[in-house]
């Protein structure tokens, strides 16, 4: 019961973002220099219209009437789930997008596999030998990590991985093997995030007084770390795991775009170079959902790691 | 400054920033050629003395595009985080101090903006907008601008209602005035490490528009177009992507670790902001 509330009370918080999404995917649409019954009447790059032909255009797509207006309408076909098609291919936007999000989605969970495999176990290492040559290494390798950018990181393990030692495609979609790189790169900068916070805030539990009193009961080192200080230390990472699936998102562009990956990231950098606005807007509003989305899993993450929200106290 | 004490770290960080930004600032004075001049006699030469790094493949001076290129990059990281602190450091002043309705939708605001993924809507906005400076700082700044307001806003709420001020207030001071002389002086060491924190993240973004094809627009090069130009060439001639590759890299750890030592030097206790 307790349970149900709580998620309940998590979606109401989200409807004013889901709100805000819609609204700034519908003004991305305004503030585009270029007037969108021209794009689409000069979609051939031959044809020049006539005054009349893009007045009437823009009377069809209803871009005469106030913007308040315009948006009311275009909001209610979003929430029927009617994205527009795409002017380019006249494909329906969201069907699009449905197509391709398994790729992103394979992607992000590729990505966030490297970070729970190395950058929180690297981060609890860090902790437990806090000050020493294993934890400086690791804090020095984590600052030139989040420093390095992204796609630079791509071209040169795509020449070592790929191209000299053969040991992992370079690019394409269908198999795990070409997840690999794509996936470290793009967690490349979450991890050193999440190895700092793992690190610092396994280092808070450290200091709480219920690890003293496990200490003074005499339970070993190692059932204190792994029992009692590592599962309470999981809160903050998770809220972070959170925002960072947010962060990978949108890296995925960058990625997607060198490993010639079909995803979403590579649809909407289609989108933009052929200025197919509906797609744009509905990439906007998809990435949008899927963000409130995951934050709603991490809000609910909460109530299975703490316990306090359960019992109903609050802190 | 007592207890204060400048360590090498900082000042060896601080002389670093100092290069970026002289370099910079003297890149046209600098630079031993025009960073555009194409010369069809020198198509990506090697390492010599005419052209320190070589050139690239329409035989440009890889040297002088990257002193043009510092340029380019200082001045977008700088602009879009001042943009960026201005924007967030202004709403999260009205908001905190006023309160009330202004303070509420301010806050929907922000966590409708926190709740759009920032590259994707960055990527976005450039991309509708088209490439251009503007277009750029407004990208950078509409999706980065939630953390400087959270952390002000906090900031001032925790002045706000402090005896001084209510005594300033009681001695007829108006709202600017107050604002200005007791509030902004209290979280301006905050501001200003989140500032340097949140250069170091546009530099990167802007690299990244850039190497999409959102930012920067040829001729002109920041090192993200000059990495995107290397891509073809690299195997053969590793310079072109090691060289704005490593001043990205360089710079950004440098703002990185400068901000530490200033966080500690202006001993500002935690970073709850970090996470923005």
């Amino acid at each position: 019961m307790k349970l149900l509330h709580f998620m309940a009370e998590r979606l109401l918080l989200a409807l004013p973002i889901l709100f805000g999404v819609t609204l700034g995917a519908f003004l991305l649409g305004v503030i585009a220099p270029s007037d969108p019954a021209l794009v689409v009447l000069t979609l051939d790059g031959t044809s020049e219209p006539s005054a009349a032909e893009l007045d009437a255009m823009r009377e069809q797509m209803g871009l005469n009437e106030p913007l308040i207006v315009q948006f009311a309408a275009w909001a209610g076909r979003v929430f029927q789930g009617e994205l527009g098609a795409s002017y380019i291919t006249g494909i329906p936007v969201l069907e699009s997008l449905l197509y391709r999000f398994p790729v992103t989605l394979s992607l992000a969970l590729v990505a966030l596999a490297w970070v729970v495999t190395l950058a929180i176990p690297a981060g609890i290492w860090a902790a437990v030998r806090v000050n020493r040559w294993q934890d400086r290494s690791l804090r020095t390798i984590a600052m030139v990590a989040s420093a390095i950018p992204g796609f630079w990181l791509a071209i040169v393990l795509i020449h070592y991985f790929a191209e000299r030692w053969r040991l992992l495609p370079s690019s394409g979609y269908g198999s795990w093997e070409q997840m690999v790189l794509p996936g470290f790169v793009l967690a490349a900068g979450t991890m050193a995030a999440m190895l700092r916070l793992q690190r610092t805030s396994l280092l808070e539990v450290m200091e709480q007084p219920f690890i003293l009193t496990a200490r003074s009961q005499g339970l070993s080192p190692r059932r204190i770390l792994w029992r009692h200080a590592v599962p309470n230390s999981w809160l903050s990472v998770v809220t972070l795991i959170g925002t960072y699936s947010v962060g990978i998102l949108g890296g995925s562009i960058v990625i997607e775009s060198i490993f010639s990956l079909p995803g979403l990231g590579s649809y909407v950098l289609a989108a933009i170079r052929g200025r197919d606005y509906p797609a744009i807007q509905g990439y906007v509003l998809f990435v949008g959902f899927l963000v409130i989305v995951i934050n709603w899993l991490v809000d609910l993450s909460y109530f299975f790691l703490n316990p306090r929200l359960r019992t109903g106290d609050p802190r | 400054m007592t207890g204060r004490r400048i360590s090498p770290l900082f000042a060896g960080t601080g002389a670093v920033l100092l290069v970026f930004m002289a370099v910079a600032l003297l890149a046209p004075w600098l630079a031993p050629y025009d960073p555009n001049a194409v010369s069809r006699d020198a198509i990506l030469a090697p390492m010599s003395q005419a052209h320190w790094l070589g050139t690239d493949a329409l035989g440009r001076d890889v040297w002088s595009r990257l002193l043009y290129g510092a340029r380019v990059s200082v001045f977008f990281a700088l602009a879009g985080a001042a943009c960026t602190m201005l924007l967030g450091a202004f709403l999260g002043v009205i908001g905190g101090y006023f309160g009330g309705v202004t303070d509420r939708l301010i806050q929907i605001g922000v966590h409708i903006f926190q709740g759009l993924p920032g590259m994707s809507l960055m990527v976005a906005l450039a991309g509708v907008m088209g490439p251009g400076t503007f277009s750029i700082l407004l990208a950078v700044t509409l999706t980065s601008w939630t953390s400087f307001s959270r952390l002000v806003r906090a900031e001032v709420l925790r002045v706000r209602y402090a005896e001084y001020v209510e005594a300033v207030r009681a001695l007829g001071a108006g709202h600017g005035y107050v604002l200005w002389r007791y509030i902004l002086p209290n979280i301006m060491p905050s501001l200003i490490v989140l500032w340097t924190v949140r250069i170091g993240t546009v530099l990167l973004s802007v690299a990244s528009l850039s190497f999409l094809g959102l930012g920067v627009q040829p001729p002109d090069a920041d090192w993200g177009v000059m990495i995107f130009d290397a891509k073809s060439y690299f195997r053969t001639y590793p310079w072109l992507l090691l060289a704005p590759g490593a001043c990205i890299a360089a710079l950004s750890i440098a703002i990185q670790l400068w901000g530490d030592e200033l966080r500690d030097y202006l001993s500002i206790d935690e970073e709850p902001w970090r996470e923005g």
